[in-house]
């Protein structure tokens, strides 16, 4: 594989969460190096630390210390409105639980993240229909989240992820809470984006998933090993 | 664990929320019972609460005020208990589950609950009777001048009916989210997607609005229960302070007003200064004054001549002159006999023979210096045996004035209108000059009234000073009396404006309380929307939004209501002036303004919230 720019540098990051007076290390002296378009998963068990490495991808928290450069920005050096800008326009986010907006309908939570950004009105309309045509959901655009299956909704939280079309999408256990049939359907739906050059980083431990990725990252204790 | 062990260590843990509850009943009692206070330190009487001094006439108006201020203040105290009680119950409904979950009886749950609600409405009932006391000492200290207070010691034992009335009402509708919340299953009360009240039927499509009104309309539409539980609860302390606020500044307007146009304006008085010094004792409002039983009214030093009136009546400077015949008797009720049924002869009797003592004004219909606020009408040239009767003294001696006679100075007069005077505490009876001279066989006058031009004053003082030199008259001015009347009502009018303060600072509780509710059950989505690259100040917009709508919507109906209820009700002829209209425009900017930052906290709480944290909720 060629070597290309890299779009996401992480030195020696770790996190520690404070709890009542313990102090929990969530991931310890993580070093990373993604190039622009490569297809990552981070694999490892529950609470290994997955979800921290892409929250602080997505610049959704900073680390307690190291660096972390990500599409040219250093994240730890912007204040917090600059990073909402960065996060609506260069980062797709898929949550493990969806996360979709319970009182805005599938074609508005993807509308809504377009508005953010500051996008017109013709684009509010017109993305969305896309977006939801290319996940297959064109006939459930005017549904509540409570009124789509999980597999549905996580079908949204992709769409919704590809609302400003960013260059980076950052997945958090798409397929954990789906059936064998539905998880087959995200599978192909991130098959399609891993070829439309974008860099994706994948945290999963979906064998169907993890023969997707150009490099597999292990996560063990706070610690990553390629 | 004993029911009163349980609620103390409860509310140990749930320390905001019970202090919150107990603040908003506290101020809830704090309102009432200051108004009780107040109003009984200005000697006003509460119907069925005190036993007034002065009881009738002008206080009549502020009277009632007080007394529907108080009957909704307690309205407002038991809404208030449902609304805290309901957003308690809601965050304790998984204690519930788990108590009923492992074996714990209903009914002992409903004891637990039960009990907390007493705790909480007692301490209230403490904490607000000291607050009343307290505000209602300041009160008195702050206006003792110009109140012409006839108490200025507190008595406590007059807040008793509003707090047993606090106590029960509160009780009342406190209890039944209690009831409802103890009534959930324990496996429904246990599980997390359980919410009293929140539907997941989706809300209709409002796609012109913005975003963030969609999300705060349908967040709003999602808990209709709770949203309409808080616009209620909102609309009725809104509707509440407004008639404290802008009611009362269009009550203050209007009753001085009434008092203005009772005594007159630019009034100059003439008599002898027995007979002066009557008359403007008795227009003070104090109900102390003792009047000189010994006064003969009809003195022969008393009278004005013709010559002077004449003399007085043709100064330059004078617009009006009002000769009157001033006496003190009494007013005596004739019995009035009604045929109900021709067929078998069956007559009803209204009234009695009671009788009061007033003073008597002989008067000229067509010289009148004064126009009272009166309920029937004012004399006329052709009236003869016709009387018009201040209030008080109508709702002393009458049963139903229009159809009933007086007999004054053994004649029968029939009641044509009864006015709203100052005078002797609305103790005054008008009679055509006629037909009272003709009764006590007396030509001349004792008493004169100059409607005087205010830009000629000093000349037509002067004037006035030269025409009375060598007599026993003096003359006085009664601008400076009706002022100081006018001080006295601004000032009792402005002791229910406390009343306001009170409910205002509730309202924002209670809209406090709700938003910090919803806030924390939107955490997770609100933080979706920052992982979405929202700035953290559009998340307190949007929160803002919510509450703006919440208080927008409850002001518009609780602030016209709380209007019309003294316009309509309360105080005929409102005098709507523009002091009135600036305070309403105030009040309503005041109180949508300071309720919509009453989530100010909870928005910049969440919005500094870490996002990770929110979003994994």
């Amino acid at each position: 594989m060629d070597k290309k720019q890299p779009a996401i540098l992480a030195c020696d990051l770790s996190k520690e969460y404070q709890i009542g007076d313990s102090i929990i290390q969530a991931i310890n002296n993580v070093n990373l190096e993604i190039a622009e378009g490569e297809f990552v998963c981070v694999e490892g068990p529950s609470g290994a630390g997955k979800t921290t490495v892409l929250n602080i991808i997505g610049a959704l928290e900073k680390p307690t210390r190291g660096d972390i450069r990500v599409l040219g920005y250093d994240l730890n050096s912007y204040s917090e409105d600059f990073l909402a800008v960065f996060r609506c326009v260069h980062v797709g986010f898929v949550f493990q639980s969806y996360n979709l907006i319970s009182t805005l309908t599938a074609a508005e939570n993807i509308a809504f993240a377009i508005e953010l950004a500051g996008f017109s009105d013709e684009r509010l309309t017109e993305r969305p229909k896309k977006l939801l045509a290319d996940v297959g959901l064109s006939h459930r655009a005017n549904h509540f989240p409570s009124q789509l299956s999980g597999g549905e909704q996580q079908r949204v939280a992709f769409a919704r992820a590809l609302a400003n079309d960013p260059p980076l999408l950052l997945v958090d256990e798409p397929t954990a809470n789906l059936d064998e049939k539905t998880a087959v359907e995200i599978v192909r739906i991130l098959e399609k984006l891993g070829h439309r050059g974008k860099t994706v980083v994948v945290a999963t431990h979906d064998e169907k998933i993890i023969r997707l990725g150009d490099r597999v990252f292990h996560l063990r204790d706070g610690r990553l090993t390629e | 664990m004993s029911t009163v062990g349980f609620a103390l260590k409860d509310f140990k843990r749930r320390k905001a929320q019970t202090t919150l509850t107990v603040i908003a009943l506290s101020l809830c009692v704090a309102a009432t019972a200051s108004t009780v206070l107040i109003a009984e330190s200005l000697g006003l009487s509460i119907p069925l609460i005190t036993t007034g001094r002065l009881g009738s006439g002008f206080v009549n108006v502020l009277s009632d005020f007080a007394a529907v201020l108080i009957f909704l203040s307690l309205l407002g105290a038991a809404v208030m208990a449902y609304f805290f009680v309901s957003a308690s119950m809601s965050e304790r409904t998984h204690d519930i589950g788990i108590m009923k979950g492992t074996g714990c009886l209903t009914d002992q749950v409903f004891g637990y609950f039960a009990t907390q609600l007493s705790l909480m409405v007692l301490i209230s009932c403490a904490i607000g009777t000291v607050t009343a006391a307290l505000v209602t000492y300041a009160f008195i200290q702050l206006n003792a001048a110009s109140l012409l207070a006839t108490q200025v010691s507190i008595d406590l034992w007059v807040v008793v009916i509003p707090l047993i009335a606090f106590v029960a009402s509160t009780h009342l509708l406190g209890i039944m989210p209690v009831v409802k919340a103890i009534q959930a299953k324990p496996s429904d009360a246990l599980s997390p997607y359980y919410l009293r009240g929140v539907s997941f039927r989706s809300a209709r499509s409002v796609t012109k609005l913005g975003f963030s009104l969609r999300v705060a309309y349908r967040e709003f539409m999602r808990r209709k229960l709770a949203t309409l539980s808080t616009i209620i609860c909102l609309v009725v302390v809104i509707g509440i302070s407004t008639l404290g606020v802008a009611g009362t500044a269009v009550a203050s307007q209007t009753t001085q007003s009434y008092l203005r146009r009772a005594v007159g304006e630019n009034i100059v008085a003439i008599g002898h200064p027995a007979i002066l010094s009557q008359y403007t004792l008795f227009l003070n409002q104090s109900s102390q004054q003792e009047q000189d039983a010994a006064l003969d009214f009809l003195d022969s030093n008393f009278l004005i001549s013709d010559s002077v009136v004449n003399k007085l009546s043709n100064t330059t400077g004078v617009i009006k002159a009002d000769a009157r015949l001033f006496l003190k008797t009494a007013i005596i009720e004739q019995q009035a006999v009604f045929l109900v049924d021709p067929l078998n002869g069956r007559y009803v009797a209204i009234g009695d023979h009671r009788s009061a003592d007033a003073f008597v004004f002989g008067v000229d219909p067509e010289h009148l210096v004064n126009d009272w606020l009166i309920a029937g009408r004012t004399l006329e040239k052709t009236d003869k045996y016709s009387v018009v009767l201040g209030d008080s003294l109508t709702s002393k001696i009458l049963t139903s004035a229009f159809e009933q006679k007086v007999t004054v100075m053994e004649k029968d007069f029939n009641v044509v209108g009864v006015a709203l005077d100052p005078l002797n505490l609305g103790y005054v009876a008008y009679l055509p000059l006629t037909t009272l001279r003709a009764a006590v066989n007396q030509e001349s006058t004792n008493f004169l009234l100059l409607k005087v031009n205010p830009a000629v004053l000093h000349q037509v003082l002067e004037e006035i000073r030269m025409v009375l030199e060598g007599t026993v008259l003096e003359f006085v001015q009664l601008n400076p009396y009706v002022e100081r009347h006018t001080v006295f009502l601004e000032s009792a009018w402005s002791s229910f404006t406390l009343l306001s303060v009170f409910f205002l600072a509730t309202a924002a509780l209670c809209l406090f309380t709700y938003m910090t509710q919803r806030v924390v059950e939107q955490e997770q989505e609100l933080g979706i929307i920052r992982a979405l690259g929202a700035k953290p100040t559009k998340i307190v917009k949007i929160v803002l939004i919510q509450t703006f709508l919440l208080a927008a919507v409850s002001g518009a109906i609780g602030i016209p209501t709380g209007l019309l209820v003294p316009l309509v009700f309360l105080i005929p002829e409102a005098t709507i002036s523009s002091i009135s209209l600036v305070t309403i425009a105030a009040w309503s900017i005041i109180t949508i303004s300071l309720l919509s930052a009453a989530s100010l906290y909870p928005a910049v709480k969440i919005s500094r919230k870490r996002i990770a944290t929110l979003v994994c909720r």
